[in-house]
């Protein structure tokens, strides 16, 4: 009997042990208490986001900000607007003279409802490695000196608006059915469709010849529509297709008839589609140093005042406003390198313990820095940035090899006057 | 009587907004101000002459805009400055003897030109100190200093000093004028030092538009 108890005790023990002297078991799955999930990435401040987006003062092109209009010095999209629509005074042959770059900063998409349209995640990844989205869009994205932190503390501030939605999903069978659509609703004759397979459908419009610089906002603030996949959600892409305006007040996209159907088709479409595999861009070839005589006043009425001067120009030409470059602006700090003249581009730039060091300085590999700067936009267009330096100009096209190869030359041969 | 106060009120109204309201030229159906401020316009040439080598041209455009220079300081207002540095560059690179005589008028002649050593030396003594005071006011710019040394070049205490400061731009590749580059040959030519004056004279010769602005004092002398 006593053996009895003492067996039917033991049994007790065992049964009322809660394991915690066994470490090991502590650490797998057969506690009674649910493991707590992996801790979320963090996910972006969205009250420190808006203090960035005025810090990085993207109201200077962008709508939608939620910070109100730049001043109108420093508004660069609006500025441009004016000008061409005589609403600002300046002289017709100065119009003329700049009407290509004018035209080019005419526009930029709006970040209103950015929430409703865009994933967080791509935002953040677009502010760190920002490319081409708008074929017809000659500017793009300049690339900030925004951290990891920082771009998505931005994302959380510009998506604040997003409502929690359901998600969808989309039969890949609907994929020939929403390639049909997007050719019968002539989606290309405003968005360029690259690297979808047309499998012998006219996908892409020749409504307008691609050649000239495009004017219409509608299309050159029109994506690629081979980037929707990464920007967008299906469920968000579905509800953009039904009602533009409904989602983005405002927008330049009309409402094209749709059914919810041929909605999802066309979402189908743009998301399973195979896409060509990318490939990969070149650089244009480095041209050499020329032999002839390369004076500045060609360098700078080739190259410095109409890509550099409006953006490394004098404080006291406008409101003590010499540009981002020179003045400081798009969370750039102060660096006091203009191209106004050829003792202004002489005396260099500021660095960072606020000392002048010259704009000509070698880099590791030898290249004059100035001349780096040139070269590395063109690296940045291709997805290979250059960690030294900032590609130049910035948020414009290129400069031509033709050109890099004058400035280049100029510097080579001692920057004769 | 109340026609009459009403009368004269009338007339001192209309006499008082003529005279007050501003005198206009009309030619046609275009007016235009009879006054322009051409001070900026003036100074904005004067820094262009300078910038193409005309020396003495750009001082005489200062002078004939500001004939009491002399009595001014930079803190008299930006355009003002920038006169003051148009003149005292010119004054240096002239070595204090400005021949404009021709382009004043009879009371300033002879106060810029006269080639007696101790007016000479005065002048660019006055020169030195106003771009000396321009350097004060904006410290890491290489053109302030670079003009700032091609005066304290001239000065017979001075050579020391500009040696530091113009060997320390061009060390940096910071020296942005042929003019700079020939005075720090010279001064190094009048150091002993033979591969600076060189390397400095090779460096003026490949910026210069004129090649003689490179021409040092110990090679004209032979």
């Amino acid at each position: 009997m006593r053996l009895l108890w003492a067996i039917v005790f033991a049994l007790l023990a065992l049964a009322c042990s809660d394991g915690r002297t066994n470490a090991a078991r502590d650490e797998r799955s057969t506690s009674e208490e649910p493991i707590a999930a992996a801790a979320p990435e963090r996910s972006g401040d969205p009250v420190r986001g808006r203090e960035l987006v005025a810090e990085y003062e993207c109201n200077r092109c962008h709508d939608g900000t939620g910070l109100g209009p730049a001043q109108k010095h420093q508004a660069c999209v609006g500025c441009h607007q004016e000008v061409l629509s005589g609403q600002r005074a300046v002289r017709p042959e100065m119009v003329e003279r700049i009407r290509h770059d004018l035209v080019s900063l005419r526009f930029a998409p709006s970040l209103a409802s950015a929430g409703a349209r865009l994933r967080p995640e791509w935002i953040a990844h677009y502010l760190l490695e920002p490319h081409d989205q708008r074929p017809n869009l000659r500017a793009t994205m300049p690339r900030l000196a925004v951290t990891v932190e920082q771009a998505r503390d931005i994302s959380a501030y510009l998506t604040e608006d997003a409502q929690p939605t359901k998600a969808i999903s989309l039969d890949p069978n609907d994929v020939p059915r929403g390639r049909t659509l997007v050719q019968q609703k002539g989606c290309g004759s405003c968005h360029v469709l690259s690297a979808f397979n047309a499998d012998g459908f006219d996908l892409q419009s020749a409504a307008v010849p691609r050649a000239e610089p495009e004017t219409r906002g509608v299309v050159v603030l029109a994506p690629d529509l081979r980037f929707i996949r990464q920007r967008s959600t299906p469920a968000a892409v579905v509800r953009w297709l039904e009602d533009p305006s409904k989602v983005k007040p405002g927008t330049l996209m009309p409402r094209i008839p749709l059914t919810p159907d041929e909605a999802r088709a066309i979402a189908a479409f743009l998301f399973d589609a195979p896409l060509a595999p990318e490939q990969p861009s070149a650089v244009p070839a480095r041209l050499p140093v020329l032999d002839r005589r390369v004076t500045f006043d060609e360098v700078d009425r080739r190259v410095l005042r109409k890509s550099c001067r409006h953006c490394h120009g004098e404080a006291d030409d406008v409101h003590g406003d010499g540009g981002p470059g020179a003045t400081g602006g798009f969370g750039f700090a102060p660096r006091g390198l203009r191209f106004t003249s050829y003792e202004a581009i002489s005396a260099g730039l500021l660095d960072p313990g606020g000392k002048r060091t010259s704009a000509f300085a070698p880099l590791a590999d030898g290249t004059p820095r100035l001349v780096a700067a040139l070269l590395a936009r063109h690296g940045e267009e291709v997805g290979r940035p250059n960690a030294e330096v900032r590609g130049m100009p910035l948020g414009l096209p290129p400069l031509a090899p033709e050109d890099i190869q004058l400035v280049e030359s100029w510097v080579a041969q001692g920057r004769p006057r | 009587m109340e026609r009459v106060i009403r009368g004269f009120l009338v007339v001192s109204v209309t006499a008082f907004v003529s005279l007050a309201a501003p005198r206009v030229r009309a030619c046609g159906d275009e007016w235009e101000p009879a006054h322009v401020d051409p001070f900026p316009a003036g100074v904005s040439m004067a820094e262009k002459q300078l910038d193409v080598g005309d020396t003495l041209a750009a001082a005489a455009t200062v002078v004939r805009m500001y004939p009491h220079i002399q009595s001014l300081t930079p803190k008299q207002g930006p355009l003002v400055a920038r006169a003051l540095r148009v003149l005292s560059v010119a004054t240096a690179r002239a070595d204090g003897v400005l021949s404009i005589d021709r382009e004043l008028p009879a009371a300033l002649r002879g106060k810029w030109s006269s080639g007696n050593d101790r007016e000479r030396g005065d002048r660019l003594a006055w020169a030195a100190t106003t771009l000396r005071s321009l350097h004060e006011a904006k410290k890491e710019d290489p053109t302030t200093q670079s003009e700032l040394g091609e005066v304290l070049a001239r000065l017979p205490d001075g050579a020391a000093e500009a040696r530091a400061l113009l060997g320390d731009l061009a060390d940096r590749d910071l020296l942005g004028s042929a003019e700079g580059y020939a005075a720090l040959a010279r001064l190094r030519a009048s150091a002993g030092d033979v591969s600076g004056r060189d390397a400095a004279a090779k460096r003026c010769e490949a910026i210069a538009k004129d090649a003689r602005v490179c021409v040092t004092d110990v090679e004209a002398a032979g």
